[in-house]
């Protein structure tokens, strides 16, 4: 146990209550603004070192995205098939892995950040300071990105690479946008689930169960053309299904930023609501835990 | 300006214990109100399940009142929940509520962020703190290594690094060991007067100790509020003498006192040195001692000394609460 070290300390604290410095910064939207940034960066660089803990987790985040890629080019191989929906298989599937990473990352992180935040047993201290919420979830989201999606991105090309995995790329920009514009609306997506994971109080389960009736929403791993009517209705509305399509056009198909517009300002819009509703149910779900005494729970 | 200031707070829970069954409701708090003055330490004293922590945590907007308003430095904890937020400190105590993956001052930076602070400020207030509780050479550990009362300090901390004006300690001393209990108190303490402090404990030694005013609360209901004395002496419990005596080792005399009129109780307890007290509880004041002055006289037996016992502020929880803590 650590004494108190008396009048050996720096400072009392009434001479730290005393002191006339304002800690904050000001209430202009500007500094509103680099408030949020701050914390979304404080929360990316928590999230990091909490997840680097693990060493399991260290291990298996990269690799993950590799064997998932492997066995699902093994299974289209057994299957007899070469070509899917236009593509040759192997790059098919690896826009597949990609847009599998880019959205299973931000279901973990985004969707399932104030989640986290209840099972660490830190969710009343979190709720406690003003911090802008959406602020900590894109934080999550950031985090997210430097611990899974890059090294993800990076196995998964390497892989490309040791496959000789052919690609078409006429613009460059188009696939980038393409990525963006995912990754984008993967993070809308889980956004948007966030509060729903709160009030579940299972929002483990609930992640599970979301995972493949995404895959197949989105044409992640399936082509879109190859579900029923009814779910390929769905699917039209489902921006990642655009976002997917941009990117296997983009990046197998020479497609230009002109040819892939429509796929893209289709995703940017949807994500866009997407986001909206996740802000209304953030705001709506911590209100109703606060009436209902929700956040106790475990 | 109060500090903080409840008008007739209520609040009830519905719970069930499976889904679509019917939901039962208690009242967990029902009508609390209280007025604080700033730069002063406030207990709330009450059993277990008395609402203390539902009044904290609906005054430190973790929860929404089901009716009455409370303000908090002056906003209102529902409409201006933000306002409240960002000059509010809390500690719920326990060992949740800090990041175990985390250094104790990593824990700090990230609050400190999180409520806002600039990138500036940050390091050398997180070192400040740090070095107030004690913690200055862990700063670098995880804090899922702590013991409770290091993390209780954290909690503490952290409560303190955005310099609020109102904090609140829910049973901060709650588990702790009684030299980290001490140190605890002692920052307590030193936060007068440029803070208000809302106190929740069970010790009640604790309280007389730190409290300027003491409210004591019981199913959901304040009973009482008034200064640790105010209360002592408000609450009617017995009055109390001690009386010192020589040369009485056997008899009657117990008995005698006990015939007095207004007398309740008396009891006796022998010291090696001869001496024995006498403690008689009666309902009346003073005057109950000139009949058992005169009938211990009577027996023969030397008074050595006289002295009043002041009530204490147990004696006048249990008195309030009917014995439950």
């Amino acid at each position: 146990m650590n004494e108190l070290r008396g009048d050996q300390r720096g400072a009392t604290m009434s001479d730290v209550a005393r002191r006339s410095t304002d800690l904050r910064v000001g209430h202009s939207f500007r500094d509103s603004l680099r408030t949020s940034l701050a914390i979304c960066v404080a929360t990316a660089r928590s999230y990091v070192t909490r997840r680097s803990a693990y060493l399991v987790d260290i291990i298996r985040s990269p690799m993950y995205p590799a064997f998932y890629f492997l066995t699902l080019i093994l299974t289209y191989r057994v299957a007899g098939r070469t070509v899917v929906d236009g593509f040759e298989t192997q790059g098919y599937l690896l826009v597949g892995t990609v847009g599998v990473v880019l959205w299973q990352s931000n279901l973990w992180a985004s969707g399932y950040a104030i989640e986290q935040e209840r099972s660490e047993g830190t969710i009343n201290s979190l709720f406690l300071t003003p911090a802008s919420r959406a602020a900590v979830i894109s934080g999550y989201a950031l985090g997210s990105f430097f611990f899974t999606i890059l090294p993800n991105i990076v196995v998964v090309g390497a892989l490309a690479l040791l496959l000789h995995l052919h690609s078409n790329i006429q613009n460059p920009l188009a696939v980038i946008a393409s990525i963006v514009g995912l990754g984008a609306a993967t993070y809308a997506l889980g956004f948007a689930l966030a509060g729903v994971f709160v009030l579940s109080r299972r929002a483990n389960l609930l992640a599970n169960f979301l995972q493949s009736p995404i895959y197949l929403l989105s044409g992640m791993l399936v082509p879109i053309s190859a579900l029923p009517y009814s779910m390929r209705l769905l699917a039209a509305i489902f921006p990642l299904s655009s976002g997917m399509n941009a990117l296997r056009q983009s990046l197998l198909a020479g497609a230009g930023l002109g040819d892939v517009a429509g796929d893209l300002t289709r995703m940017i819009v949807l994500s866009a609501v997407l986001m909206v509703i996740g802000l209304f149910m953030l705001r709506r779900v911590e209100h109703v835990a606060k009436s209902g005494a929700e956040l106790d729970f475990d | 300006m109060l500090a903080i200031e409840a008008t007739d707070l209520r609040r009830t829970f519905k719970r069930s214990s499976r889904p679509f069954q019917h939901k039962a409701e208690f009242v967990a708090v029902q009508g609390v109100s209280m007025a604080v003055e700033p730069g002063t330490i406030y207990g709330l004293l009450g059993p277990n399940g008395a609402g203390k922590t539902t009044t904290i945590k609906m005054l430190s907007t973790l929860l929404i009142p089901t009716s009455g308003t409370a303000r908090v430095a002056g906003f209102d904890v529902v409409r201006e929940e933000r306002e409240v937020r960002r000059r509010l400190g809390v500690v719920l105590g326990g060992d949740r509520g800090l990041y175990g993956k985390l250094s104790a001052r990593d824990n700090l930076i990230y609050f400190g962020h999180l409520y806002g602070m600039s990138r500036d400020a940050i390091p050398a207030r997180v070192a400040e703190m740090l070095d107030l509780v004690g913690l200055a050479d862990r700063a670098g550990d995880r804090v899922e290594g702590f013991s409770r009362g290091m993390k209780q300090r954290l909690h503490l901390a952290r409560a303190l690094l955005h310099n609020p004006p109102v904090v609140f300690l829910d049973e901060p001393t709650i588990g702790l060991d009684p030299a980290s209990a001490v140190k605890l108190r002692e920052i307590v303490r030193a936060l007068m007067p440029d803070h208000t402090v809302l106190l929740t404990t069970h010790y009640l030694q604790e309280a007389d100790e730190l409290c300027d005013r003491i409210a004591i609360i019981d199913r959901g209901t304040i009973l009482l509020e008034d200064t640790p004395q105010g209360i002592k002496r408000r609450v009617g419990t017995d009055h109390r003498y001690q009386v010192t005596v020589h040369g009485y080792t056997n008899g009657t005399l117990v008995e005698s006192l006990q015939g007095l009129p207004s007398v309740r109780a008396v009891v006796s307890s022998h010291s090696d040195d001869g001496f024995t007290h006498l403690t008689i509880n009666s309902t009346e004041d003073s005057a109950v001692l000139d009949g058992a002055v005169r009938v211990i006289q009577d027996g023969g037996v030397r008074i050595e000394s006289i002295k009043a016992i002041e009530p204490t502020l147990e004696d006048a929880f249990l008195a309030l609460t009917g014995g439950e803590r």
